[in-house]
């Protein structure tokens, strides 16, 4: 027992005393009333002691209470991790695949650039640029979408912010409205002094009790406010998530999609490869040809400088042949001339010899001899003129042969200097088409090395197409696991918001919890301050309570300066919130220059189309997919992006809550240190108020038995 | 019957015989001098071992288209009523033996058309000769002339 107990049992015995040396009845009277002041002490220190054993009860609760909010904060903050690490998986391996893809699609453009002879398919490339656009398109609106969530939660997180500044002008007033209660308290400090040490001590611990009390209660309702925040973002957090397992699905979809362009690519390069082959094959018999058609036009070339001898050997043979011709006709002349003169001869013998016959006729028998002779002359110049008339026909037909021969021949030389001008017009024309089966030999050469390239540049490409195929599966297999481990994050999304409810729930038991305590204390409070009263010791009561108030100032201060951390703490996530949306608008923005893109560059295939419809089509095909493929992966990298900078401002904000979870689990333990530490002077007051009472009601026994006895010595 | 000889000669192709002893010589005809006021048949003047004969050509005698005289055209220099005259042939290049009955007359419109310059037919070695008469062929006057 202290010295204030002594003191306090000293005032509390002194005032009856002095009552009982007064008046005698107004001392009975009063030691009367002292009775059942004591007795009502009494009965107020019993319900302290019920209290007390109570909020030792809720105190444990409160304790245990934040243990678990602590577990699920734990349990919340490994769910953010291994989500967040998801997030790091889909991010590396979006990126890994853009950049792969990135490189394949250079690969491809590159190529294209060089084989836009093929243009075959660029329908059905305009038709996937077409496909490829609607899905940029549809990203975009996601994109979008997306954006305006971002924003929504920025919006939220702002309102966030607003509120809590709210809360801080609330603490704001709430100090200055403790800085007038100071004052009063001051005053009522000073009214009054004097009052009974021992409620001093009682009321003492009690405001300690009462000030750890109200500022754990505080906390509690703090953290029950922050848990009621935080449950709401997590429920945003977790529709977030879910958003990004419904994106995952669609990138998975895509992915699929992607994957299927890549073997359609492939089975085009394939089909492109042998195209190739096919034309590297039709250039070699091309250059095969042309190597032919050298060597006959050079073949023809002699023929024809041959036939150029020939018919300069013609044209003289026939220049001689006509000399030799003139010469037989000069002959058959002078052969006709012989013949004319025969003729004549024979002429002349004819008419001599009819003359002879005439004469012999005249004559009578003796001229008839004379008249054979004649006949036979006749008949011998006969013949002679007819043997001459038949070589004068013979000459003339020489000669007429002659002549025909003469001009024949000379047709024929006319005839071979023309030939020779046509063998030398075409030696020239030969020479020419040599000239050009040369070129075309080159030529021939030049495309037969352009294929051969070609068939290089199809095999690099079929491999890069092979790559694409497989990056396009690795995708498939990365969206697949983005999408588990999206579902996962659904999960624990499911999970945290769960845990998330029950910690506000929690806090929520804890306020409602602090709040009996309050009032328990409250009702404690307001039962020493009956003892106080009947003890008239108010005055140090005022003087602790004093003291409470600047203590509850400075907790308020301490709130005060935990709201503004939260206020800076949630201006990051504000700021990280923005920055998500701002990136999320971008990429929207992005997707739609793209999709903008994607529309013109369907347009401008178009116009190739119309003008080259038959060109490039296995290679832009291909071009068309890689693009596809790279668009879509890089639109998952953006999304992956976006998610785990989501998943970091949630992480910020999970991990604030979990500092302002131990916090209260802090204040908690210490308030049940506090408050034990406090019961057991609680015990000892009890006890002493006991003991005191029991000797005040035996001084009121002894007080109140010897005036009998005066009365009755009186009379 | 004697067979009697015949001189036989040519005018625009067909075959004419006279007798032999009708005709003094056969000559070639190297051309004759024209004689100013002569009958137009009488182709001119020529002179024949010692005598100056008048030409009768038998193409414009007999009435047919006149033909430049070749290398065979001969002259028949013939002796009827005291008259020498050179008749000229295309040609005269045989004779022929014809007796009495290888001569026949001449058909009357042949006689009636050849204005008695045809006395005979006369047929030989299968050919057909027509006979003149001569004395009407060397007479100044004739039907040719007459019309």
């Amino acid at each position: 027992m202290t010295n204030e107990d002594t003191d306090a049992r000293g005032s509390a015995t002194a005032q009856p005393v002095g009552f009982l040396n007064g008046a005698g009845p107004r001392r009975i009277d009063a030691t009367l009333a002292a009775k059942r002041a004591a007795d009502a002490l009494g009965a107020a220190v019993e319900g302290l002691d019920a209290r007390v054993s109570a909020i030792r009860k809720i105190n444990a609760r409160l304790v245990e209470s934040s243990e678990a909010a602590t577990a699920m904060h734990d349990a919340v903050d490994g769910g953010l991790r291994g989500m967040r690490a998801n997030a790091e998986r889909l991010l590396r391996e979006g990126r890994a695949v853009v950049g792969s893809t990135t490189a394949v699609s250079r690969v491809i453009a590159d190529l294209e650039a060089r084989a836009q002879s093929t243009d075959e398919s660029i329908d059905e490339v305009a038709a996937t640029i077409e496909e490829m656009a609607r899905g940029i398109t549809r990203l975009a609106a996601d994109g979008l979408k997306l954006g305006d969530r971002g924003a929504s939660v920025t919006a939220a997180v702002i309102e966030a912010e607003r509120s809590i500044a709210g809360v801080a002008k609330s603490t704001s007033d709430l100090s200055s409205g403790t800085d007038d209660i100071a004052a009063a308290s001051e005053e009522l400090a000073a009214s009054v002094r004097g009052v009974s040490e021992q409620t001093k001590r009682l009321l003492t611990t009690m405001s300690e009790t009462s000030e750890n009390t109200a500022s754990v209660a505080a906390a509690v309702e703090e953290v029950a406010a922050t848990s009621e925040k935080n449950a709401q973002t997590v429920d945003s957090t977790a529709t977030s998530i879910e958003e990004i397992a419904r994106s995952a699905v669609a990138a998975v979809k895509s992915a699929e999609h992607i994957a299927k362009l890549a073997e359609e690519s492939a089975q085009a390069s394939g089909q492109l490869d042998r195209s190739t082959r096919a034309a590297s094959e039709s250039a070699g018999r091309a250059r095969g040809i042309a190597e032919r058609l050298t060597t006959a036009a050079s073949a023809g070339g002699s023929t024809v400088t041959k036939a150029i001898a020939a018919f300069g050997k013609i044209r003289q043979s026939m220049s001689e042949t006509s000399g030799v011709m003139k010469e037989m006709g000069q002959k058959a002349e002078d052969i006709g001339d012989i013949v004319a003169t025969i003729n004549s001869i024979a002429d002349r013998t004819n008419l001599l010899s009819l003359n002879a016959s005439i004469e012999a006729a005249r004559a009578g028998e003796h001229g008839r001899g004379f008249a054979v002779v004649a006949e036979e002359i006749r008949a011998l110049s006969d013949r002679a003129a007819n043997a001459s008339a038949e070589i004068a026909k013979i000459v003339r037909g020489l000669q007429s042969t002659t002549r025909e021969a003469t001009t024949r021949s000379n047709d024929g030389s006319r005839v071979a200097e023309e030939g020779a001008a046509m063998a030398t017009d075409a030696d020239a024309a030969l020479r020419e088409i040599l000239q050009g089966v040369m070129t075309l030999g080159g030529a021939v050469q030049e495309v037969s090395q352009g294929v051969a390239k070609q068939v290089q540049d199809t095999e690099l490409l079929a491999a890069g197409v092979a790559k694409v195929a497989e990056q396009g599966r690795a995708v498939a297999i990365g969206a697949a696991e983005q999408t588990s481990a999206a579902q996962a994050l659904a999960l624990h999304a499911v999970q945290m918001r769960q845990m998330a409810r029950q910690t506000s729930q929690a806090a929520t038991d804890q306020a409602r919890s602090m709040r009996d305590v309050t009032r328990a204390n409250q009702a404690v409070t307001s039962g020493i301050e009956h003892v106080a009263r009947a003890a008239d010791e108010q005055a140090v009561a005022a003087t602790q309570l004093a003291q409470s108030v600047a203590r509850m100032r400075a907790s308020i201060q301490t709130t005060a300066q935990s709201l503004g951390e939260q206020r800076r703490s949630m201006s990051s996530v504000t700021e990280a919130a923005s920055e998500v949306s701002d990136a999320t608008k971008a990429s929207g923005i992005a997707l739609t220059e793209q999709s903008r893109g994607a529309t013109e560059i369907a347009k401008a295939i178009d116009v190739i189309r119309r003008q080259a419809a038959h060109t490039a089509k296995v290679l832009a095909e291909q071009a068309a997919a890689a693009a596809a493929l790279t668009s879509a992966t890089e639109q998952i990298a953006a999304l992956a992006e976006a998610f785990h900078q989501a998943a970091g401002t949630q992480g910020t904000s999970t991990a604030a809550l979990a500092e302002q979870g131990e916090a209260l689990q802090r204040a908690a333990r210490e308030a049940a240190r506090a408050f034990e530490a406090h019961a057991g002077d609680l015990a000892a007051l009890r006890e002493s108020v006991r003991s005191e009472l029991g000797a005040l009601a035996l001084d009121v026994q002894r007080m109140v038995e010897p005036a009998p006895r005066t009365e009755a010595r009186e009379p | 019957m004697s067979r009697e000889l015949h001189i036989v000669f040519k005018v625009d192709g067909v075959s004419y015989a006279m007798a032999g002893r009708e005709v003094l010589h056969l000559e070639s005809f190297a051309g004759a001098t024209p004689v100013p006021g002569s009958k137009p048949f009488v182709a001119g003047i020529v002179q024949l071992r010692g005598r100056v004969l008048p030409v009768v050509d038998l193409r414009s005698r007999f009435g047919l288209r006149p033909a430049p005289p070749t290398a065979d055209a001969r002259v028949v220099v013939v002796e009827a009523d005291g008259r020498t005259v050179a008749l000229l042939a295309d040609s005269a290049r045989e004779i022929v033996e014809l007796g009495p009955a290888d001569i026949h007359p001449p058909p009357k419109i042949i006689d009636a058309g050849s204005k008695h310059f045809v006395r005979g037919v006369g047929h030989a070695k299968d050919r057909m000769f027509l006979i003149l008469d001569t004395s009407k062929v060397v007479s100044e006057e004739g039907h040719v002339d007459d019309e």
